[in-house]
This record gives structure tokens, sequence and C-alpha cells, in this order.
């Protein structure tokens, strides 16, 4: 009796170790999968000799029929292991959880911005000097004294990239109006720059030159201005609407290149007309398609709507040159740090 | 003989038009029964060469201009006496290190100099010495040639302010803690006669903002990775200097009077005794818009929503952010009527761009700039007051606006939410008188115009609860009948 449970004990311990062979590789989402899989099968074929010989099957079987056996029970459940290993593992990159948090921080630059994102490189210790720097930031804008604010605003204004202009114009609203009228006079600085740009390039819409290019020009430069975070979401969105306006005039005055496309087309994308965006790029040659720039606008249109995979397809096209920027160098990073990433690097750093 | 009040000005009345200037001009108009002159700090002769922009009132005994920056002393080149020389500079160490008690020894020991050209004193090779020894002590690190000059700077037109010939008067008042708040001091000293202050802004934060934009204040040190807690030794001099002489200011007042709370607490930030501290607040006399006000309430309904701006089309008004909120305006009401009211002349190179944006954003039959206007005749024919300035004391514009019962949008800058909202519990329950919005941002104010345009019944309610608060918390004869009792307390009490 006790040998008949010893038996089944022995069978059933096999049995679920085996399970735990074949299932780990699909549970696990990170991490070498492979050798804790091997060692659940050995564990088991281990089980199954101890459950055979309580049988006394060796003295049964003949050497050649016992050898079948025990290759059988070796490496027929290796299959389960090695297909889960096979199966490319779903890593934090592609999770949904990954595409939410990518799309939030779209959002979080401004309400028509385009994608730019605080770049997780996957390099622990440059991910975590972005982060420092951006929290460091937030702090002192936050709870600074008015010199260290000041500091931070000039900083944040001379960085020129939206997502801290966005942040320096939240400053308008401090409790300190020595804070607020120095983020004033930063923000407006940049934004002289961008009225005398755009005042000079109107005065080109009266000149001899090809107005198709200056359309194009006025159409970029107010896309930029509306891009570029110095303005509160309603004016931008005045902007972007200028910039369609222009881009659709220089597409009437006949032109086809690359700039009046993007142009047109991302900000189609900032105003929310997705369904415009696709319709405009249709009116353009397939060799203005194809151009990087154009491809790159593209792929922040997936990106918006995201579609991650359509966004990666474009940046594994474009591949690693100038043309594709960091945020979507950043989709295809080989290695993004998971939780089990942050804690190691974290253990190694200390 | 003697004028009853000596104001002691910088950059203002009679010479620049503004808040500052029509309280003045109405402080004196309004009390014919006393005595007035006035003693303007201005940068150099010939600055105000366009002349006076208000008329002279009959109790104004007369203007009289001090100058920083006179030109070359008739006395250079004569050596001071090496022992009053370093009396003088010992002094001037102990007032930068925040002793304001010594301004009468160093008075004293400016005058022993007196036949000493300010130039000479602050950079001629007597003062050599003192000078070198003085950027060995707390400068070593920065450039010579930048501290060089910024010594000279900044010390040349404070010895010119401490010879200033100070007129007799009654009482000496003054409207900032600048330069002119430091004559006001020295005129105290000297005369023995009581000092009122009366802050509009706070002069010393301007400054610091200025000296933070500033490009021409030197700063070598490299731009680390993360923001600076210690500001740059140049800008923190000059901000050193003029909190030195807000320090004399505020300790020689015998009074110090602002317009509203939350100026109140930053004067005591910046050092002033709190007991000293009293607000009254500007006043206007809603009999003279009586008319208006009927004007107002008997019109019938504009066709065009008329939205108008009251005020100089300065940066500080940021005209640009109302022209984009009116732009915003427009798309959802293309009927819009905008006025901007107010004189262009004071600034023209933003004016013209005041001009060119609203071209640029399409505005033209929107927007018209009509300049210098009556406020009185202007005023009933509009439906709403929007004021977008990024810094304000107590616009007088807001008063006017409630005084004819226009509600106002304005952003929440220096007293507007008093004086939209209510400062006392009484004051609270008449209701707000309009709507508040952020500084520079024309999304916020668009909404707000748009909100009051479309509630007909709102609108009229917030124009009738701010006319109420002006009426019964923002009456000038207060105003008059405050500084009229300041005045003969502190002349009796001399």
């Amino acid at each position: 009796m006790k040998r008949q449970l010893a038996i089944a004990l022995s069978a059933a311990l096999a049995i679920g170790l085996e399970l735990a062979a074949a299932a780990y590789p699909f549970l696990s989402q990170s991490g070498p999968r492979l050798l804790p899989a091997l060692s659940f099968h050995v564990a088991a074929v281990v089980a199954c000799v101890i459950a055979a010989r309580l049988r006394r099957a060796p003295e049964r079987l003949l050497p050649a029929e016992l050898d079948a056996v025990l290759i059988t029970a070796i490496f027929v459940p290796l299959a389960g292991p090695v297909l889960g290993w096979v199966i490319p593992r779903r890593s934090n990159r592609d999770s949904v959880v990954d595409a939410h948090e990518a799309f939030q921080q779209r959002e979080v630059v401004h309400g028509t911005g385009g994608p730019h994102r605080t770049l997780f490189t996957g390099r622990f210790d440059e991910d975590l000097a972005t982060m420092t720097d951006a929290m460091t930031y937030a702090e002192v804008l936050r709870d600074g004294c008015v010199a260290e604010k000041r500091s931070a605003i000039k900083k944040l204004c001379a960085s020129r990239a939206p997502q801290h202009l966005a942040r320096v114009r939240a400053t308008l609203s401090d409790s300190d109006d020595e804070v607020r009228l120095f983020a004033y006079a930063e923000l407006t600085r940049i934004e002289r720059e961008y009225e005398d740009a755009l005042a000079e390039l109107g005065e080109r819409v009266f000149g001899d030159e090809d107005q198709a290019v200056v359309r194009i020009d006025l159409a970029v430069k107010h896309l930029d201005y509306a891009r570029s975070g110095v303005l509160d979401a309603d004016f931008a969105r005045f902007h972007t609407g200028r910039a369609i306006e222009r881009a659709e005039e220089a597409y009437e005055l006949g032109a086809d290149g690359p700039s009046c496309a993007r142009a047109g087309l991302l900000a189609r994308l900032d105003m929310g007309q997705v369904g415009d965006a696709e319709e405009w790029l249709e009116r353009f040659s397939e060799a203005v398609v194809a151009h990087p720039t154009v491809r790159l606008a593209e792929a922040e249109l997936a990106f918006a709507c995201r579609d991650l995979e359509r966004a990666r397809s474009i940046a594994r096209e474009l591949g690693s040159g100038e043309s594709a920027p960091r945020w979507l160098s950043a989709l295809l990073a080989p290695e993004r740090p998971g939780p089990r990433r942050h804690i190691r690097g974290r253990r190694r750093v200390a | 003989m003697s004028a009853d009040v000596c104001f002691v000005l910088e950059g203002t009345y009679p010479f620049v038009a503004g808040g500052v200037s029509s309280w003045v001009h109405t402080l004196i108009e309004d009390q014919p029964e006393l005595t007035f002159e006035v003693l303007h700090i201005s940068p150099e002769p010939g600055f105000n060469a366009r002349g006076p922009l208000y008329p002279s009132p009959k109790n104004l005994r007369g203007v009289r201009e001090v100058f920083l920056q006179p030109g070359p002393s008739e006395t250079a080149g004569k050596e001071p006496d090496p022992e009053a020389l370093r009396r003088f500079v010992g002094l001037l160490g102990q007032l930068r290190a925040g002793q304001a008690g010594n301004l009468a020894e160093f008075i004293q020991a400016s005058e022993e100099l007196a036949d000493v050209a300010p130039e000479d004193l602050v950079r001629g090779p007597a003062a050599w010495s003192v000078l070198v020894d003085t950027y060995r002590a707390e400068a070593s690190e920065e450039s010579f040639m930048s501290f060089f000059w910024t010594w000279a700077f900044v010390h040349m037109p404070f010895l010119q302010v401490l010879r200033t010939e100070i007129p007799e008067a009654g009482v000496y008042h003054t409207s900032c803690t600048g330069y002119a708040g430091l004559l006001a001091a020295v005129a105290k000293v000297k005369t023995g006669r009581p000092m009122i202050l009366t802050e509009h802004g706070i002069y010393t934060k301007e400054r610091r903002i200025e000296f933070n934009q500033a490009d021409w204040i030197h700063d070598w040190r490299p731009d680390g990775h993360l923001p600076r807690r210690e500001t740059p030794y140049f800008e923190s001099f000059w901000s050193r200097h003029f909190e030195m002489m807000s320090r004399l200011a505020y300790e020689h007042a015998d009074l110090i009077l602002t317009l509203y709370e939350g100026n109140k607490r930053v004067q005591q930030r910046e050092g002033a005794a709190g007991d000293k501290i009293d607000i009254v607040p500007n006043g206007m006399q809603p009999e003279r818009f009586r008319e208006a006000a009927a004007q107002f309430d008997q019109r019938p309904e504009n066709e065009r929503f008329t939205v108008g701006f009251v005020g100089r089309v300065t940066p500080v008004k940021d005209v640009l952010t109302l022209l984009r909120a009116m732009r915003l305006v427009a798309n959802e009401l293309p009927s819009l009527q905008v006025e901007i009211l107010g004189p262009m002349e004071e600034d023209e190179d933003y004016a013209r761009r005041c001009v060119d944006m609203a071209q640029e954003l399409g505005l033209d039959g929107i927007v018209h700039f009509r300049g210098r206007v009556q406020v009185l005749d202007a005023l009933p024919s509009l439906d709403l007051v929007v004021l977008t300035s990024i810094s304000e004391a107590q616009p007088l514009v807001v008063l006017e606006a409630g005084a004819v019962g226009l509600p106002v949008v304005s952003t929440a800058v220096g007293s507007c939410e008093e004086l939209l909202l209510g400062r006392t519990d009484e004051d609270k329950q008449l209701g707000p008188g309009g709507l508040l919005t952020p500084i520079a941002s024309p999304g916020a104010t668009a909404d707000a115009v748009l909100q009051l345009q479309r509630d007909p019944e709102l609108r009229r309610s917030m124009g009738r609860a701010l006319r109420e608060r002006v009426r019964h918390f923002y009456g000038l004869n207060d105003t008059l009948s405050a500084y009229g009792s300041i005045y003969d307390r502190l002349r009796r009490s001399a």
C-alpha cells in the first residue's frame, strides 16, 4: 500500500514539474527563462525514474526498452520549454502599459505637440540621470527659492525643448510675481523670435519669389511656433490652423515637396484631424510620401494613433540615421528597463 | 516760502504718463489748500526733452530735475583728503552691510568731500586702493575690469543723489524706494522733516527682475547641469545696492503706505517694519462718472459686442496677449469690436509690434487703436473692459470701468483680485465684479470674454457689483482725506 502511494506521489510530482517546466517560459516576461524550465524538467525526470524503480520496472524490461523509456522521458517533455523559448516574448516595450505610458508622455507636452517623450533609453545610468534632472527641475519649480526657480526657468528656456517650455509656462501662475514675471520675460523672448520670423516671411508674400515656397516656409514656421511649447494650448491651435491654411495654399500653388506634405500632415495631426491627415498624404506623389521627413511625420501619426507597430516599422525603415529622432529610435531600443532591471541596477549603484 | 509737501519722484510725473503720475497729479490738484513742489530724478540732462505731459496745477510751486549722470564735474581731478576718504569708504561699507542707521554719518562724510568730483571719489587715483582692496576681499574670482565698471556705475549716481540740494518742505513724499526713496531719506536726515513712502509697485523687486534679465551684467561661470541657488556676483552686487537703498527708505520713512494687502506683505519681506505700514487704496470720484454711468445704463444694446482696453500700449500691459485673445474670441464671434484706448508713444517699438500683430492676426476692422482718449466719453459705449497686464499695483481703469458699471476681465495681478472679488467680508458680499485670468494666457482671457458675452445677465450683475464696490470702498474723497490728515499730522508733529 505504501509502495503504491509512493509511486503515485512520484508520478504526480513528475507530471507537476513537467507542467511547470512547460509553462514557465509563458509565465515569465523577462530574464533568462530556459534554465529554470530545464531545472523543473530534470527534477521531473528524476521523479519519473524514482517512480519506475518503485514499480520495479527495470527488472521487467529489456535494457534497450528501459533506455527507450528514459530517453522518451528526458527528451519528449523538453519540447514544452523549447517551444516556450522559441515563441517571442512580450517585453515592456510592446506591452499595453508601455504604449499607454508613451501616449501619456506625448499628452503631457501639450495638447497639440509631437511625441516628445521623456526618453528612457534602457541604459540605466543615463535614464537615472534623466529622471533625476527632470525631478530636480520639477521640484525646484514647485518648492525652490526665487533664485533657484529663476535659474531653472533660464536653463529650461535655453533648452528650447517643448516639454521644458511647457513646464516654464506653468510658472506663469507661480505665487511669487518675481518668478511669474521672470518666466514671462523668458518666454516672451522666445515668442519674439518666432513672431519676427513670421513677420519677415509675411513680407515675402508680397515679393517676387516663388509663392509656393513662401507659403511652405510660413506653414513650417507656424507649425514650429505652435509646437514650441511657448504658447498656451488655445493659441497654439490658432497657429496650427494657420499652418494648415498655408500648406493648403502652397499645394494649390503647385507645391509637391516633402516640406509641404510634412507640415500639412503634422498640423492636421495636431488638430486631431487624423482622417484628414491620411487623406492629405494621399494627394502627394509616391516619391514625396517615401521621403524620410514625410515618413517620419507618418510615424508620428502612427504613434499618436497608438499604432506602435506601424511606427516601429517606419523606425526600422529609417534606421538609426539622423533622420530618426530619439523618440522613434527608443521604440526600437533592444532593452528597456523592466522592474527587475531597475532593482538590479539600483543594487549595482549602491 | 517752502512748500507744504515735496514729492520726490523718479521717472514719472510730470514727464511720463501712467498710474503713478495720475495719482500724483490728483493729489496735487485736488488738495488746493496745500502747496506742492516736485523733485524729479532723471538719468541725464535732456532725457525729458518733451517736457511735462500734465498741465501744472496752481498749487504746484515748481518741478526741479535731479540728474544721476550730470556730465563731467567742474572740480574733476581734485585729490580727496585720504583720511576723509577712508572714513567715507568705511561708512559706505557699513551701509552696504545693512546698517541703515549710518546714513546721517555717511552724508556728513560725503559733505566733507564735497569739493571732490563724484567720479574722482568713485574711480579716481585716490579711490584706487579702496577699490582694489574691496575687489580682493569680496570678488577676487571675478573679472577686475567688470568689478571696476560695476563699482563705478553703481556708486556714481548714489553719490550724485547724496549731494543733491534739498528744497525745504513740510513733508517729503516719495513714490518708490530707489533713488527717489534714497533722496527722500537724505532730505529727512538733512532737514529733519518727516518722510512718507507710498509704494505702488515694489521697486526693488522690479529691479531684481531687470538685473536677472540684463545681458549687460557679466557672468563668466559656466552654466551647470542643474539650477543654481546662488545669484551671479555682479547681478547680486546690483541687487544688493538697490536693496540697501530700499532699506534706507524703509528705515527713515515715518509712514509707509501701499495700495493693497499683497504689497504690504512683500514690503515686510523686503525689510519694512509692519507697524509703519498702512493701506490707502487709490480712489476716484464716482460722481465724475455719473453721467457716463447714466449713458451706459440707457444706451441700447450694441450691435457689435465691444471690448475695451484702457491703458498705455506698453509691454507691461501685455497688449499682445490681448490681441491674441481677441483673435480667439473673433473666431467665435465675428462681429466683435475691440477698442484700444491709450497712448502709443511711450514705447513706439512695442506699439508698432501691436499694430503689426493685429494685422497679422487678421484683426483689421475688429481692433481699433484710438490713441489717447477721454475715458469718460469712451467707456459708456463698451460692453466689457479687459486688462491683460503682467504687473499692476491698483489699476485705475478697473475703478473707472466699475464707476460706469462695466464688468472687467483682468489678469490676477496686483490688487485686481481685491478689486474684482472684494477685500473685506462686507466688500465680498457685493459679489464678483468680473473674472480673473492668469497672465499671458490668451485662451483663458478669450474664454472669460466669451462667457460674459454669452451671458448678458451675468455681465450686468458683475457690472452692478463693481459699481457698488467702487462707490462704497474706493471714493477719491476717502483717499484725499486720508492723505490730507497724514500730511497734517506729520507736519504738526515735526
